[in-house]
């Protein structure tokens, strides 16, 4: 199921005096199973672009097209684990707030008990967790029942927006080694709204940079990152310690060859380089 | 000097799971601590010990001698001891980002030219000046947070408890704020920075970890990654520190204590 966007704009408040064109006038194709990093300044249009790829959003001038037509509503095969989704929590177990949002799919019950306890198994939770209230779980525990939540209802693609914020890093790695995986195993297309771009660089081939309601950057991360990363700082990011480093090093005249971002291949590279 | 004391703490009356249990340690004037540890281990917890937000179950919290459980003594530890939490800015209340800043040292009774002028200094401090008569609720919410840590930083506080205060924050506010946090901390303010950012600790002079309740490991921080207990909470090494100690390995004369400085490494490996 691949995601097409032509010509894509969006404004807010229009025809008041808040108006505001968060989207303008983006081309972007997502092919399926791909991962993808979304990164860019607060207000950068991220969380905008994201809305308009599960059909949460109509757009203002443009269109979408998921899987070859526009969706009408919230397309079911895209699932969306939005910032701080466990805010919303109201039921009395975890099993009742599971339930709610498949219910509200109108899938069928009867596997509902297993499937639930695959997707928290996903993220790292046991079946213990299913009777407790979700309002006495630990803020990584409720986040990971979030993702859980999105999970159960088997999306063909997962949108993540900010999903490690304020997690301590064992939870955000359990809620992104397991939705990683989903995309290795099952071919899920992955998309990873974040501003920490050491998980862009570890979960994704390829990121889109943002900025002011357009993508000015797209590519993958660990040529991407070194190519921009003036345009990243700029932008009031802050690219991973090892990108600045090898910045630092090309400057002062040394190019290293390497695969992938990994310090031990890099600390190698650098060896040779300065062996000359 | 902050004593902590064999301390516990229990959030229920009837002496259910102890937050906090059996804890000592001492923090010098003018050190800078990290405090990691996963979700619900009791960070925040101790950080609520240290003013007497929270009063200990059992043992005892002393700042410069006086006990935070004896109620004359708050009102001059509280001064002492200023905490930006995770979630501060919640809090405000102002009616502009100016105001705000001044409600804490109003409450205090500050003599009105001292506010001004602490106020003026902390509003360039932390480069707020263009937001100073701004109503605090239009600001987002990293600009919010920078306005609760103000109001902290306004008090001149002895010592800074930072409880994951620059998580909401972009990354580039992140470091601004951490770039002050050392300033401040060389001009001899005693910090407490308790984080998830692996990056973070290798700022302090000392790391403390936490799990279940109790203090289960105390060092710098590259000591902290070489035992394996620490691997089993999910604090693996940032890329940083392994590359550094990739490039130790390999014979390059690389000090760990040029951690967080690309620069520092690029001047010890380039003739």
């Amino acid at each position: 199921m691949s995601i097409v966007i032509e010509n894509l704009s969006f404004v807010y408040n229009e025809g008041t005096p808040f108006e505001v064109w968060a989207l303008k006038e983006i081309d972007l194709r997502i092919e399926d199973g791909e991962s993808i990093g979304i990164i860019g300044p607060n207000g950068s249009g991220k969380s905008t672009l994201a809305q308009h790829l599960h059909g949460l959003f109509k757009p203002t001038k443009g269109r979408v097209l998921i899987g070859d037509r526009e969706p009408v509503g919230i397309h079911p095969g895209v699932g969306f684990v939005f910032q701080s989704a466990e805010d919303q929590f109201f039921a009395r177990t975890v099993h009742e707030e599971m339930q709610l949002g498949y219910q509200n799919f109108g899938l069928s019950q009867d596997q509902f008990k297993d499937k639930a306890l695959e997707a928290l198994e996903m993220v790292g939770l046991s079946a213990d967790i299913f009777l407790r209230s979700p309002h006495s779980l630990s803020d990584g525990e409720k986040r990971r029942v979030a993702v859980a939540m999105t999970l159960i209802l088997g999306p063909k693609t997962l949108i993540l927006d900010e999903p490690t914020l304020g997690l301590d890093p064992l939870n955000a790695k359990k809620i992104l080694e397991g939705t990683k995986k989903l995309n290795h195993e099952k071919g899920v297309t992955f998309i990873l709204i974040s501003h920490r771009m050491e998980e862009i660089l570890e979960y994704c081939s390829r990121v889109l940079v943002m900025d002011r309601g357009k993508i000015i950057g797209d590519g993958p991360p660990q040529d991407l990152f070194i190519q921009e990363i003036e345009t990243l700082i700029r932008l009031g990011m802050e690219p991973p310690w090892l990108v600045r480093f090898l910045t630092g090093f090309k400057a002062k005249g040394y190019n290293i060859k390497y695969k992938t971002l990994n310090p031990e291949e890099i600390s190698k590279g650098v060896l040779e380089a300065l062996q000359g | 000097m902050i004593k902590i004391e064999n301390l516990g703490y229990s959030y229920s009356q009837s002496g259910g799971v102890s937050a906090l249990r059996r804890i000592d340690l001492e923090i010098c004037e003018g050190e800078f601590i990290a405090l990691i540890g996963p979700s619900g281990c009791g960070k925040t917890t101790l950080a609520k010990c240290l003013n007497g937000i929270l009063t200990p179950s059992c043992g005892q919290v002393l700042i410069d001698g006086l006990n935070t459980a004896s109620k004359e003594a708050k009102w001059t530890i509280r001064q002492q001891v200023g905490i930006v939490f995770a979630h501060s800015e919640n809090q405000l209340i102002g009616g502009t980002v100016e105001e705000d800043i001044a409600f804490g040292l109003e409450n205090i009774g500050m003599e009105p030219s001292l506010m001004r002028q602490r106020i003026d200094e902390t509003l360039g401090l932390l480069s707020l000046e263009e937001y100073r008569d701004f109503p605090p609720h239009l600001l987002s919410d990293g600009q919010k947070q920078v306005v609760a840590i103000a109001g902290v930083l306004a008090f001149h506080p002895k010592y800074l408890v930072l409880d994951r205060a620059t998580e909401l924050l972009d990354p580039g506010a992140q470091r601004r704020v951490l770039e002050i946090v050392q300033r401040l901390n060389r001009k001899g303010m005693t910090i407490l920075l308790i984080t998830h950012s692996m990056e973070e600790i290798f700022l302090a002079q000392r790391v403390v970890v936490m799990d279940q309740g109790k203090k289960i490991l105390e060092g710098e921080a590259k000591e902290i990654f070489a035992h394996p207990i620490v691997e089993g909470l999910g604090l693996s090494p940032p890329l940083s520190f392994r590359f550094i100690t990739s490039l130790r390995q390999r014979g390059l004369d690389v000090s760990e204590d040029t951690m967080m400085s690309t620069e520092g490494v690029l001047k010890a490996i380039c003739p």
